[in-house]
């Protein structure tokens, strides 16, 4: 493993040698040389960071929402090399709220490349079952650099922060507009009735006054007066 | 009525010339405002500033070196070049007084952080049956790793790294409680792979993976 990683070394030199060798004195190629053997020596490092602020989702999801935007979350390589990385869920703190399937929570991106001090923001959704269960939930977005194949031991690197959220029981179709129309239409109802209760009482004394034989008068009126009775 | 009908046309007429200025005057206005802005918008500039936006707190953890070599072999109580299977236990890193030597750094960043550690099968060069990570066993192997302050087992599942807090807290080496980790800490720390007790696949050559986690805290 170890000739791999100084083959790796090795080939790196000759291509920063090869870069500068023809624009620069011997001198500035050599200086060159000793930085690129610096940088690509055994001090380089896999690393990995994500935000140590909760990814959280701002208001209540509901039983079979789909798509659901949380904030994006922040992914940095905290290393001296390239990596890829890869992002998942996986419940790794602590607490009494309940775990998360993985399976409800996606990303824009789940493999990446990044270069050393390269960051990047990826989208992170939830999508939830019917039949899920309200309640505050809670589990870790966990960015983890891709293992590397050679022999030997295989170092890694990987960040986890929070992510959670709160299911309440109100079904997914249920606006909470609704409310206020459904408020307007009582209004506009009891206003109704109380019209037409104030012109009943308006047209009623004339009804008894009138004579049972006008043309006017129907014979529903008559009865609700008890004429004829 | 003859006045009526006589002073009738002229209240009209009078209407008609009072709505026609209230419909003219407002456009005349609006006309002058059009003309004049284009000279406004001459005496106007644009300002771009750019704004850096610093990045956000991270929780972060570095590890070197990116790979290494399982060295150090001993079988039955004496060294080995290369595993002995079974029994034999090749190591990364040597204990050197307190600490280690050569053995895998890790270090947090600028947040403090609990840190996992986590195992996965041992995988041969030539894409064969791996070796699950356990107890020693018939394709099935053990890793640990290990400071002077503490010693932990590595799981395939993630698991609170008790040598590097019990040497990044100061805490004595049977402290068996694991949490968070100050920031900036740094451990070097001993990887230890013991052997199974027997191999389907016959590779000389066998990668193992260790991860390193920092949990926000």
């Amino acid at each position: 493993m170890d000739d791999n990683h100084d083959l790796d070394s090795c080939q790196r030199l000759a291509m920063c040698m090869s870069h500068f060798a023809g624009r620069l004195s011997v001198i500035s190629a050599l200086a060159i040389a000793v930085l690129c053997l610096w940088s690509s020596g055994a001090g380089a490092t896999v690393g990995a960071g994500v935000q140590a602020a909760p990814v959280v989702l701002a208001h209540p999801a509901h039983p079979g929402q789909q798509n659901v935007s949380f904030p994006r979350v922040y992914v940095v390589n905290t290393g001296t090399q390239t990596s890829r990385y890869r992002l998942r869920v996986e419940r790794l703190s602590t607490g009494n709220q309940m775990p998360v399937p993985a399976g409800w929570v996606s990303f824009g991106d789940e493999g990446f490349l990044l270069a050393p001090h390269q960051a990047i923001t990826v989208t992170v959704s939830l999508s939830l079952p019917k039949d899920a269960k309200a309640g505050k939930y809670m589990t870790d977005v966990v960015a983890s650099t891709a293992p590397l194949a050679g022999g030997g031991a295989s170092e890694g690197a990987a960040a986890a922060t929070k992510l959670e959220f709160t299911l309440s029981p109100l079904s997914s179709g249920f606006d909470p507009l609704w409310l206020v129309f459904i408020a307007i239409a009582l209004v506009i109802a009891v206003a109704g009735v109380v019209v037409l209760q104030k012109r009943r009482r308006t047209v009623g004394p004339g009804l008894r006054g009138a004579s049972p034989t006008s043309p006017q008068v129907t014979h529903r009126q008559l009865s609700r007066q008890g004429v004829g009775r | 009525m003859q006045e009526g009908t006589s002073t009738t046309p002229i209240t009209r007429s009078a209407g008609r010339a009072r709505r026609k200025w209230a419909l003219v005057g407002p456009l005349a206005v609006a006309a002058l405002s059009y003309s004049a802005a284009p000279a406004l918008a001459a005496t106007s500039g644009t300002n771009t500033a750019t704004l850096s936006v610093a990045p956000p707190p991270v929780v972060s953890i570095t590890v070197s070196p990116t790979t290494s070599t399982f060295g150090n072999c001993i079988s039955n109580g004496g060294s080995t070049t290369a595993l002995v299977i079974p029994g034999g236990i090749c190591s990364v890193g040597i204990p050197n007084g307190p600490t280690i030597s050569q053995g895998v750094t890790v270090t947090l960043g600028n947040e403090q952080a609990q840190v996992d550690v986590s195992g996965a099968e041992a995988v041969p060069s030539d894409g064969g049956t791996p070796w699950a990570l356990g107890s020693p066993g018939n394709n099935t192997f053990a890793e640990g790793n290990f400071t002077p302050d503490g010693s932990v087992g590595i799981l395939p599942s993630q698991s609170c790294d008790l040598a590097l807090y019990n040497t990044a807290t100061g805490a004595l080496p049977d402290n068996t409680i694991c949490g968070t980790a100050p920031a900036n800490s740094s451990v070097d720390e001993q990887l230890d792979l013991f052997a199974p007790t027997s191999s389907t696949d016959t590779s000389s050559t066998w990668t193992i993976t260790t991860t390193w986690t920092a949990v926000s805290a």
